[in-house]
């Protein structure tokens, strides 16, 4: 099953649930990307949106969409330098978010999604991608929540991943309900 | 709901251990410097540059683990020391030695591939070609011939030429660069 339709299922999927959850909210994020064990990419901006579901009191389901413009590269190579553009990666999916604690919560996270990497003078890269994180957040005000996460995104390339590693901050906002 | 707590993970960590050792792998250069300045007349000689990335220390300790290529490039100055207007093109023979010496030799050599070009210079223009400019020369089927090579014994060789005879071109500072996928 190509990884866009696998991702477009399980969004799907979400929305029943969401038409019965607890609360459903709208957020946004942004913060910094770095390619993990890539000679081809540098640290770059990563922003982006979600739209967290709580279905539950420790479960939120959160489909996202994704996107970081890393960074370029420069070697040297026979006494010269030369300059590699780093690649546009775009992504979206879902995140299974795991929560604990009052007040200051903590959550780990799973996810899945599809990947689309771009890069100048090569074949787009379209794959799975696997997400597995760390974050906190705390409420400020009623509907309103601020979290910081640090994410491992690892894109299946068939025997090989390019990996990620994102560290973001984020606020979003109960449309209804209360996260 | 407490069940897609469990589900959800474990069928996370099925697919993740399903799908093999992904997880540890990486993107690392292998560069190799070519002889320079590499000067080839078709009516004389043409040179052609030995590829052996055994002698490069990330390709040998990757070599066992290579599953792709994630880049690759043909760096340095183009010069086109001719008369008339050069499409340059590069070719890759599998079998890094003997080296071929004259157009006709490589013209008759069956194992050859078309890699990289054309590139196109005026009568005596120069070209420095960039890292993006050159990984996008690259050719799908001459992609593949490399992967095979670079999987394969990692010895080869390569010519840059003219499209059509006569042509004169210089390659200065060149250097053969492939990122290697590896995974373990």
């Amino acid at each position: 099953m190509k990884p866009r339709v696998l991702a477009g299922l399980l969004t799907l999927a979400l929305v029943p649930a969401a038409a019965g959850a607890a609360s459903l909210g709208l957020g946004v994020y942004g913060g910094m990307s770095s390619p993990i064990l890539n000679d081809t990419a540098g640290n770059g901006p990563q922003y982006g949106v979600r739209a967290p579901v709580t279905l539950a009191p420790m479960l939120i389901v959160e489909p996202f969409y994704a996107q970081s413009a890393l960074g370029d590269v420069d070697q040297s190579f026979g006494g010269s330098s030369y300059t590699r553009s780093g690649p546009d990666v775009k992504m979206f999916g879902a995140n299974a978010v795991f929560s604990f604690g009052e007040g200051v919560k903590f959550y780990p996270l799973v996810g899945i999604g599809s990947t689309k990497i771009t890069q100048s003078g090569w074949a787009d890269i379209t794959d799975t991608s696997l997400n597995f994180g760390l974050g906190f957040g705390f409420r400020p005000m009623a509907k309103l929540c601020v979290d910081v996460r640090g994410e491992l995104n690892a894109v299946v390339t068939g025997d090989t991943s390019r990996k990620f590693g994102n560290l973001t901050a984020g606020v979003s906002y109960a449309l209804f309900g209360s996260e | 709901m407490k069940n897609l707590r469990l589900i959800l993970p474990s069928l996370l960590l099925t697919g993740l251990m399903a799908s093999g050792c992904w997880l540890i792998s990486g993107q690392f250069t292998v560069s190799q410097d070519l002889p320079t300045p590499l000067d080839v007349d078709s009516q004389i000689v043409i040179v052609g540059a030995h590829i052996d990335l055994n002698t490069q220390s990330t390709y040998r300790d990757h070599k066992n683990d290579l599953k792709d290529l994630a880049d690759c490039a043909l760096l340095g100055t183009f010069t086109n020391t001719g008369t008339g207007t050069l499409d340059i093109l590069v070719y890759m023979t599998p079998a890094g030695s003997p080296l071929h010496s004259t157009k006709v030799q490589l013209d008759a050599d069956a194992t050859k591939i078309k890699v990289w070009g054309p590139l196109t210079l005026g009568p005596g223009a120069s070209k420095k070609v960039g890292w993006d400019e050159s990984a996008g020369l690259f050719n799908a089927d001459g992609k593949q011939a490399l992967l095979k090579e670079v999987k394969g014994d990692g010895d080869f060789a390569l010519y840059a030429v003219g499209a059509s005879a006569p042509y004169k071109l210089r390659l200065t500072d060149g250097v053969a660069v492939v990122v290697v996928d590896a995974g373990k």
